[in-house]
């Protein structure tokens, strides 16, 4: 029997106070796609650090086909055939495809041709290989997120790896793309690779994967083959507990009058015409694939974005909003999806952040109070649950779960009546999913409206009181709960 | 766990925060340098080589506090020490004029300025806010990169000075001048007790305001700053107003105790005043640093800087070993390591 293409054995590592990985062990056959899941914090990115270099084992060994590796660098990684394609897109938007692709390897070790055709061809030769419609001449910035994977998995690709590392591809696409991007890697496996796959998503887990091994604190809980498990049982693996889908489902309410009504809104060059009105108490979906325009259009009614025809109403009165600072005046709160890049300052505590929005309020001429930031924030670490060491602790350490609670917590804090919130729980792990749900379902039974965005269809259906459905900057139909139907509304995506 | 959140956290004891403070590699190198100093030279510790050392801190020291705050916004200013110099030539020029206007020769032979000090003083911050306010306003509401905004406005100053004065210097004769560069209380410099002032002022502002906060904000994360509803054209149109102040500030220290003021004066100081900045913490892109970390970056510069000139190290080494430092901070600084966390 020959030895696996990749075999992590017993690997341990520390940090200051606490253990990160305990004895962890899986590997990867030839032609298999094997799954790691588990919570935020369960010690993911820290095996996935140390299979690409980045960090040391403390105890434990990485094997190639039996031989023992050592990897002192994402270089060596690559140099043993094992590479990555990184969740956060590592690429220059500046630069062409096929420059991207080779970069940092245009002069060849071994003679080869590395010329700019030489690289433009090679990279084509990748494109066709997973069988991708893809210009090599390109500019990187000019592509889709779904496009700039496929760059980064031709990026991979071009060491001609064994392995190759899948670290959450789809926290940005949408479903279309997603099952485009599982028929690529069906594709890689087909043709003897082995690849590790991490994802949040357990439709695409069993989707893809012939193992799971579930990781826990560190720990591994578990490897079973992927159909001979349900996703309760793994759900339940994850998180140490019976896993409850009811807490994710839908209350009944009351719905008052409307809050926030959009009439013929108009951005140029984003969408046009959009109208739609939400009520006191309700949850608003709006669905669609990516490129609809759905973020452009909270954005536009936030203020981050210029309106050019159409007005805006609220609680009846048509009101002028400029800017973030004009919309947040008039009671709208936004929790935008990218929470790194538009939602907190990292570098900042928790408590900071937390009372971001409402420092005038809790300050007196100026000067800050401090005694009731703290109970502020303490009070809304405890109503959402939120796992920190203390107030003053940075955010940038928190997990994506907990980092989304402060997102959340910020405009908790706020009190605005209407409530956008985009994609939530991108990225965050199933219980602090959970929670987040019912603190959204809590804000609407409270009387705010709210309009929600989110990249999987399923979260909408379970979440809101009425879809509707945008294409390419138009709002194509609309639907109450009563109709819910995930196949009319996708096709209407494309319609 | 939340609940751990709400326990309150046993404040550090006194003994054991200074000994963190001891720990923090500047402190222990400002130490080593008094000790090399004081060990090298008998001169060093000297009531009158401190004196010296404090005055020249208290300047460049102003000077590197404004571009800390500018820089926590995650900007720059460049025109510092041009704007140091321009406010007081073009406070001593107005003066001038007004004297005329009102009959009076407060310019006399050898291009001498005998006017009231205080005029130029209350003109020189005058002009050093209204220069800030202009560097604020291209920056903010134009959406002019700061770089190119206040490299223009070092620019057009250095030309403007030589403009104003015709390529003479004007002395600056008068009391009041004479005092502000001289005047000392139980050996410390006045004017390292304005820098004092300064220096605790805006260490309560950054430390202690909801405006520290939003400029800590806005340099940690700007979108997120703006969706978060902040004044963020206001607030760094205040950052750069303050740096301003700070430069006007600075100019009247640094021309009263010269006793005069040319055009060419403190060329370079503005990439001094940077640098101190960044071996204080000052993260280039902004959210990180302190005013109290510039403080002892600046004593740590001018302790050393005051110790290679006794030794008679000449400028040209002087300088290689400012650069040396700078790539040991910018190489200790958490910002420069974050980039390789995980």
């Amino acid at each position: 029997m020959t030895a696996p293409l990749l075999q992590v054995q017993d690997v341990s590592r520390s940090f200051p106070g606490v253990k990160a990985l305990s004895d962890v062990s899986f590997s990867v056959e030839a032609g298999e796609v094997h799954a790691l899941v588990g919570e935020n914090g369960a010690g993911k990115s820290t095996l996935l650090s140390i299979m690409n270099g980045l960090l040391q084992p403390d105890e434990g060994q990485i094997l190639a086909e039996g031989e023992p590796l050592t990897l002192g660098g994402p270089a060596d990684a690559i140099a043993h055939r094992l590479a990555m394609v990184h969740q956060e897109l590592v690429l220059c938007p500046n630069l062409t495809v096929a420059e991207n692709v080779f970069l940092g390897r245009e002069t060849a070790a071994n003679g080869e041709s590395r010329s700019n055709q030489g690289v433009v061809a090679r990279t084509q030769a990748l494109i066709d290989e997973i069988k991708v419609d893809l210009d090599p001449n390109a500019l990187v910035g000019d592509l889709s997120l779904n496009e700039r994977q496929i760059v980064e998995i031709c990026r991979a690709l071009s060491s001609r790896p064994k392995v190759i590392v899948f670290d959450e591809p789809t926290a940005s696409l949408d479903d279309e793309q997603t099952e485009h991007l599982l028929e690529i890697i069906r594709k890689l496996r087909q043709s003897g690779l082995g690849i590790v796959y991490v994802s949040h998503r357990l439709s695409e887990i069993f989707a893809i994967s012939d193992r799971i091994t579930v990781l826990r604190d560190g720990k591994v809980v578990g490897t079973t083959r992927a159909e001979g498990i349900t996703e309760q049982k793994l759900v339940s693996m994850m998180v140490g507990r019976e896993y409850d889908p009811s807490s994710m489902s839908y209350r009944e309410r009351n719905l008052g009058e409307v809050a926030l009504e959009a009439i013929n809104l108009t951005s140029k060059g984003h969408f046009a015409g959009v109208s739609f009105r939400v009520r006191k108490g309700e949850i608003l979906g709006i669905a669609g694939l990516l490129g609809c325009q759905r973020e452009a259009v909270v954005r536009a009614i936030f203020g981050a974005l210029p309106v050019h025809a159409g007005s805006i109403e609220i609680h009846g009165k048509p009101v002028r909003i400029g800017s973030p600072r004009q919309a947040i005046d008039h009671g709208i709160s936004f929790m935008p999806a990218d929470r790194k890049d538009e939602g907190l300052v990292l570098d900042m505590s928790v408590e900071d952040n937390l009372c971001l929005t409402v420092l005038d309020s809790l300050s007196a001429g100026g000067l800050l109070r401090s005694g009731k930031r703290r109970d502020l924030t303490r009070s809304l670490i405890a109503r959402l649950a939120t796992k920190v060491s203390s107030r003053k602790q940075p955010v940038r350490g928190l997990s994506g779960g907990n980092q989304q609670k402060v997102v959340i917590g910020k405009w908790l804090a706020r009190k605005g009546d209407i409530v956008i919130a985009e994609d939530p729980t991108r990225g965050v792990d199933i219980g602090a999913k959970a929670e987040i749900w019912s603190v959204l379902q809590e804000m609407a039974s409270e009387g705010k409206a709210i309009i929600l965005i989110a990249s999987e269809l399923e979260e909408l259906l379970g979440a809101c009181d009425r879809i509707i459905a945008m294409n390419r900057g138009r709002v194509t139909s609309e639907y109450l709960r009563k109709d819910f139907d995930a196949e009319a509304i996708a096709h209407s995506f494309v319609a | 766990m939340s609940a751990s959140a709400d326990h309150p956290r046993p404040r550090p004891s006194l003994f054991a925060s200074s000994l963190r403070i001891a720990r923090d590699p500047l402190v222990l190198l400002i130490l080593a340098i008094l000790v090399l100093g004081s060990l090298t030279s008998e001169y060093y510790l000297t009531m009158r080589n401190l004196e010296t050392l404090l005055r020249f801190m208290a300047v460049i020291g102003l000077l590197s506090l404004g571009v800390t705050i500018v820089m926590l916004t995650g900007r720059i200013d460049l025109s510092v020490a041009a704007i140091m110099v321009f406010s007081v030539i073009s406070a001593v020029v107005f003066t001038k004029l007004l004297g005329g206007w009102i009959g009076e020769r407060w310019v006399v032979r050898g291009n001498s300025f005998v006017g009231p000090a205080s005029v130029v003083f209350l003109a020189t911050l005058v002009v050093g806010c209204v220069l800030g306010l202009m560097n604020g306003i291209g920056i903010a509401h134009f959406k002019v990169s700061s770089f190119i905004m206040t490299l223009v406005t070092l620019t057009a100053l250095r030309g403007g000075n030589y403009i104003l004065t015709d390529g003479h210097p004007y002395y600056l004769q008068s009391d009041a001048f004479r005092w502000v560069g001289n005047a000392d209380f139980l050996g410390i410099p006045f004017s390292f007790l304005v820098f004092c002032s300064v220096l605790a002022f805006l260490a309560w502002l950054m430390g202690r305001t909801n405006f520290g906060r939003h400029v800590y904000a806005i340099g940690g994360n700007e979108k997120a700053a703006i969706y978060a509803g902040l004044k963020t054209n206001r607030i760094v149109i205040l950052t750069f107003m303050i740096s301003g102040l700070c430069s006007a500030v600075a100019g009247i220290l640094f021309t009263s105790r010269l006793a005069s003021v040319d055009a060419p004066l403190a060329s370079g100081y503005e990439l001094t005043a940077i640098a101190i900045a960044v071996i204080g913490g000052t993260a280039l892109s902004g959210g990180v640093g302190s005013p109290w970390r510039t403080l002892l970056a600046a004593v740590a510069f001018a302790a050393g800087l005051n110790l290679l000139s006794i030794w008679g190290v000449s400028t040209w080494y002087q300088n290689l070993a400012i650069g040396l430092t700078l790539l040991i901070a910018v190489g200790l600084s958490p910002a420069s390591r974050k980039r390789l966390q995980l």
